[in-house]
């Protein structure tokens, strides 16, 4: 229990960075931190190999990607900020919604799982047990994720890597949609 | 109620920090004005969601079946979904901004909602 | 771990294993630099393929032997099949605006008609999902991709702010979608609809909130692609900003694939739960927000002077109209939103190659004046928009028309009076806004503007939207006929 309020402190002060924080580059590394401390809440919850992947996949691939474009782009902080009224509005949404799930999450009357029947069933999430879940029931889910990576990769390339020039400020297409852009705000 | 040595916390705990850890997530998703800062909430979200799947998976299994390991692969399949969806979100973001003469970046830094 | 000997049932993924197949081939093209009418071709033949592997699956649920494969997570049955048939239509049309539209426009890049059958590929997927991660795949094969479409015109602000605006709400969206799969998991212990209906519908199941609370996020996160009002923000903007072909894409496909998926869990899922002490609360919730969808797309497409962004909030209008399929969420229900959907892929697709005949090369220009005198220096175009357009606004002889009728039929026969009575109400407002195009086109001078010759692929689409649209309106029964005699899966359904 006392494992279990530690990594929820963390994971909530973390959380509240990566929506407080102005600078991108600290509210992802505060986002890095928050993916850490649940790739220890899997462990704490029997999911060894899917904290393993959480490391690699997000807390790796997913965040240095993150912050590579960040750097790249050399995003700064925010210049304005939403009007307090609608700030409040979203404040309320949030809190609303918390409330709704964790009181939802509450009134379940199903008793707390018994220690030793869920290390029996899920073995500490190995990867065998999941391969065989993956390979067998959700076959079908398994060729669709390389489907849509497929497409994820012919997206992001097809943006990224196009060989005819961009148009450059000054050019008539340039300047038309600036003056449109303008004009449509 | 909870009886042996090893003390379980409860599914509802779990859930509930996944919410708390949701609802900011979804506040920052409505707050920030920046593309990123949207981006970033949105993973929060993401993540928020795998804990409840991973705490639910666990309240399955002491079911004695292996819907709990499901529970745990649908985690596993919603990160492929996410790392898919980073590769997009960060083209189209990079797409936008690296044609941008360096004075234009502070205005399309609030692609606003 | 054994499977059954009968969980893998390739058959009834040929559809969507087609539509891959000709993706890479397109793909392929892309790599050696084949000509881009070459490409559409070849992504047409793919299209043709599909549909008839669809239709042999729609055959085949006309004699009662509809399949399902992977433990009831994909379906083959008559909705999935008709659904799936209204997604080919869809692309096929969206492939030949796109046709005569992209050398014009400057969005020549050889990855974009792999991108278009990819996300075909999703919405057919989605379309035939029987679980929630198999939906999930879908719903994000057939976004990723239009996302990338969406922001196709690089240069533009529009359509590069239409782009990211359309990616962060629909990740939104899909993070909504995602823990509404989460509850949902944590109440039924399963994915697949028809094991959680039976666990929602068994007798001893008292996780009632969670359900409902999981409900309504999946009810939000699909609320979101099919535009339903609180919801429906994003669409104007992206609808404006998106190429015309892309707009065009987007507003049939992945609306009738989204609501193919929402219409499944409404009668499977959301249907097992109306049972339960909170079930009344699930159909209030539906049913203010289609009342909403009703009221703020009518409206709001009566405030518009640009035709595109009237027609865009048109589209948020017909999802309300479709959700009061939705709302029925039984056979009747969904055979109406099928004809509904089939109608209005056909209409929307009309009217969008039209106007993108008009527009300028750069996708401005579709201000009403723009329409002045049309009928004089364009009649083969004024008489087509004005067909379709009556259409839409659900006047007879026309398809949408019968559409609407079934729709309402289906909502008072569920017990929806109020709400059948609002869409009815609303749709004479749809009159107005409509007719406005029309009278500019028939009864308005010339500015003596001349428009490029219409190119001959865009000719056809033209010609199959109306000749659709008529043919639908005349003779419904021969398509509604063949929906309402097929076999359905899902218990409920």
């Amino acid at each position: 229990m006392i494992t279990f309020a530690v990594l929820a402190v963390v994971m909530v002060v973390g959380a509240l960075g990566v929506v407080l924080l102005r600078q991108p580059v600290h509210a992802a590394l505060s986002l890095v931190g928050t993916l850490l401390t649940l790739a220890v809440v899997f462990v704490t919850l029997q999911a060894h190999f899917l904290a393993a992947i959480q490391v690699i996949v997000y807390g790796g691939a997913i965040m240095v990607l993150f912050l590579f474009v960040i750097m790249l782009l050399n995003l700064k902080e925010e210049a304005t900020k939403t009007r307090a009224a609608y700030r409040w509005v979203a404040y309320g949404v949030g809190v609303i919604a918390a409330a709704a799930i964790a009181v939802g999450a509450l009134l379940d009357p199903r008793q707390a799982p018994d220690a030793l029947a869920v290390s029996e069933a899920l073995r500490g999430g190995s990867p065998e047990l999941i391969a065989e879940v993956l390979f067998g029931e959700f076959m079908l889910a398994f060729q669709l994720v390389g489907v849509l990576l497929l497409t994820g990769m012919v997206g992001a390339v097809a943006l990224v890597q196009r060989h005819n020039e961009p148009p450059r400020p000054g050019t008539p297409l340039a300047d038309a949609s600036r003056r449109d852009a303008r004009g449509t705000r | 109620m909870r009886a042996g040595p090893a003390e379980v916390v409860p599914t509802e705990y779990y859930v509930a920090l996944s919410a708390l850890v949701f609802a900011i997530g979804a506040v920052g998703v409505l707050t920030r004005r920046s593309a990123i800062m949207i981006f970033l909430s949105v993973e929060l979200m993401l993540n928020a969601a795998n804990l409840a799947l991973v705490a639910y998976a666990r309240q399955w299994a002491a079911a004695g079946t292996l819907v709990g390991i499901t529970g745990q692969t649908a985690v596993f399949i919603i990160l492929a979904v996410a790392a898919a969806e980073v590769a997009v979100g960060l083209g189209i973001l990079v797409a936008i901004f690296r044609r941008r003469v360096s004075t234009d970046v502070d205005t399309l830094a609030e692609v606003r909602l | 771990m054994t499977l059954p000997a009968d969980f893998i049932v390739v058959s009834i993924l040929g559809p969507a294993i087609v539509m891959l197949v000709f993706a890479m081939i397109t793909l392929l093209f892309a790599v050696f630099q084949v000509d881009r009418s070459a490409t559409a071709s070849m992504a047409l033949v793919g299209v043709g393929t599909a549909a008839v592997f669809a239709l042999h699956l729609l055959m085949k649920g006309q004699q009662g032997a509809a399949e399902a494969g992977f433990g009831l997570r994909y379906l083959g049955d008559t909705p999935a099949t008709a659904f799936t048939l209204v997604i080919l239509l869809g692309t096929a049309l969206a492939i030949l605006v796109s046709e005569a539209d992209l050398s014009r426009l400057g969005l020549d890049h050889p990855e974009y008609y792999p991108l278009m059958l990819l996300s075909a590929t999703g919405a057919i997927v989605l379309a035939s999902a029987g679980d929630l991660i198999t939906l999930l795949l879908g719903l994000e094969i057939m976004s990723l991709a239009v996302y990338a479409l969406a922001a196709w015109r690089q240069g533009s602000r529009q359509s590069e702010e239409a782009g990211m605006k359309y990616f962060l709400l629909g990740a939104f969206a899909s993070a909504l979608l995602i823990y509404g799969i989460a509850l949902t998991f944590g109440a039924g212990g399963r994915f697949d609809y028809a094991g959680l209906a039976a666990a929602f519908s068994a007798p001893g199941f008292d996780a009632h909130v969670l359900a409902l609370l999981g409900a309504v996020l999946l009810l939000a996160g699909l609320g979101f692609k099919v535009a339903f009002a609180p919801f429906h923000q994003w669409l104007p903007d992206v609808y404006t900003g998106a190429p015309t072909p892309v707009t065009t894409f987007m507003s049939v496909v992945v609306k009738t694939a989204a609501f193919a998926a929402l219409l499944r869990i409404a009668s499977t899922v959301f249907a097992s739960l109306g049972a339960g002490p909170l079930g009344e609360l699930l159909p209030i919730m539906l049913g203010i927000l289609i009342g909403a969808t009703l009221i703020v797309g009518n409206f709001g497409a009566l405030l518009q002077s640009g035709v595109k962004r009237m027609l865009a909030y048109s589209a948020v209008a017909h999802a309300g109209y479709l959700g009061l399929a939705v709302l029925a969420a039984d056979t009747v229900g969904t055979n109406a939103a099928i004809f509904y959907l089939t109608a209005y892929t056909l209409m929307t697709a009309g009217a969008f190659a039209v106007l993108s005949a008009i527009t300028n090369a750069d996708d401005r220009g579709d201000e009403i004046e723009r329409f002045a005198g049309l009928a004089a220096r364009r009649p083969f175009l004024a008489a087509s928009l004005a067909i379709v357009l009556m259409s839409l606004a659900g006047l007879p002889p026309f398809a949408g028309f019968v559409g609407k009728l079934l729709v309402f039929q289906a909502a008072i026969s569920a017990g929806y009076v109020a709400l059948a009575v609002l869409g009815i109400a609303t749709s004479v407002v749809a009159v107005v806004y409509y007719a406005r195009v029309i009278t500019y086109m028939y009864f308005r001078e010339s500015d003596q503007e001349t428009i490029r010759p219409l190119a001959p692929t865009l000719r056809i689409a033209v010609v199959i939207a109306v000749v659709g649209t008529i043919a639908l309106g005349i003779l419904p029964g021969f398509w509604y006929g063949l929906v309402e005699r097929g076999q359905v899966l899902l218990a409920g359904f």
